[in-house]
């Protein structure tokens, strides 16, 4: 058998199974690129899920059962807050011992929430920490209303964070908001 | 190998190529729905809060008499028992121009400024607890919060119990 019998491509028939053999394999890589993307996106996500979870946690505690400290009780929006960390107002007389302060810090126009634990007697000594590691778009916000006809002066304290997730360089909002009933007196 | 071989070996590679690209809408997809779980599960707890206010500040009684309606009651409008419209919408109000601060917060009505986008929906209601006869000992606070359309496909449920400790 020789070569003059054996039936192969033409050339015209070789650059068009390549063409197309070259979308097919594009497309493919174009697409495991994008899956990676949004796997990291997912995971970015998920992130957010916890520390929001964390973070939302740790506010209902102090919110909840704690007393609110007496700069941030007039019914208006606030960037910080603070809770005296005494007991529940059942005990009303004895003064908290140590106070826990929600603020924010910068790093140009990334937010970062912050709670501080201080002692009163010693305000110096304090411990702080940092809830999140995604960024927040804005300062967090902090909206506090009496709620009225409550004889144990209870408040209705509102957190708002939006989280900022980099996909790729487009921005993500995540606005979160949520609501605690400070329950100092539980009825 | 023929040419009509060659191309029933690509459109085979293509079916498979078709499967890669629907991995990635799924993956696209559930990235975006957990960003709604997230959203919708804190404003189900917001939910559940308000609905506890409304005891603290108006008492049991109060609680029985509209027990077993849906309400859409927002923290913009007072956070009183306000009656749902047709899609219970909650407005992202985005920047409600609060004098000091950019504000970012959820409320039942479209705000004259910034953007709102109805993409969530919240009902808060008052039920019997399924376990106890009496209204007078325990009522069960449902918040609900959903996205994409009220058909309650995609929601959150969250419920609360509270008792009444001055039941004789």
């Amino acid at each position: 058998m020789g070569f003059g019998k054996c039936k192969s491509f033409t050339l015209i028939e070789l650059i068009v199974v390549m063409a197309v053999m070259g979308l097919v394999i594009g497309g493919l890589l174009v697409s495991l690129r994008q899956i990676v993307e949004s796997e990291n996106l997912f995971k970015k996500m998920q992130a957010v899920e916890e520390e929001s979870r964390f973070i939302m946690d740790v506010f209902t505690q102090d919110a909840e059962y704690s007393e609110l400290k007496g700069d941030y009780k007039a019914a208006d929006f606030y960037k910080n807050i603070a809770f005296i960390l005494t007991e529940k107002k059942s005990e009303i007389g004895g003064s908290g011992t140590a106070e826990s302060s929600y603020s924010s810090s910068a790093n140009g126009s990334k937010f970062y929430l912050k709670r501080t634990i201080s002692g009163q007697s010693s305000p110096d000594e304090s411990t702080a920490l940092t809830l999140n590691n995604t960024p927040l778009a804005s300062e967090p916000l902090f909206l506090v209303k009496e709620l009225e006809a409550d004889e144990a002066g209870n408040y209705f304290i509102t957190i708002s964070l939006t989280f900022r997730v980099d996909a790729d360089g487009r921005n993500i909002l995540v606005p979160i908001e949520t609501s605690v009933v400070s329950r100092t007196f539980e009825l | 190998m023929t040419l009509v071989g060659v191309l029933v070996g690509i459109t085979i590679l293509g079916v498979a190529l078709a499967a890669q690209i629907r991995l990635l809408g799924n993956t696209i997809r559930r990235e975006s729905e957990l960003r709604s779980i997230i959203i919708a599960t804190n404003l189900a707890r917001e939910g559940i809060e308000i609905a506890f206010s409304w005891r603290v500040t108006s008492g049991w009684n109060y609680l029985k008499e509209i027990k077993n309606h849906d309400y859409c009651p927002d923290i913009v409008g007072g956070m009183l028992p306000a009656p749902c419209d047709s899609n219970k919408a909650l407005y992202y109000l985005g920047y409600p121009n609060e004098s000091r601060f950019k504000a970012y917060l959820y409320g039942s009505r479209p705000a004259d400024y910034g953007y709102d986008t109805p993409a969530f929906w919240r009902t808060v209601r008052i039920e019997n607890c399924p376990d106890s006869a009496s209204d007078n000992e325990c009522l069960e606070l449902v918040s609900k919060a959903g996205w994409d359309k009220n058909d309650n496909s995609k929601n959150i449920q969250l419920t609360k119990k509270i008792y009444n400790w001055y039941v004789p």
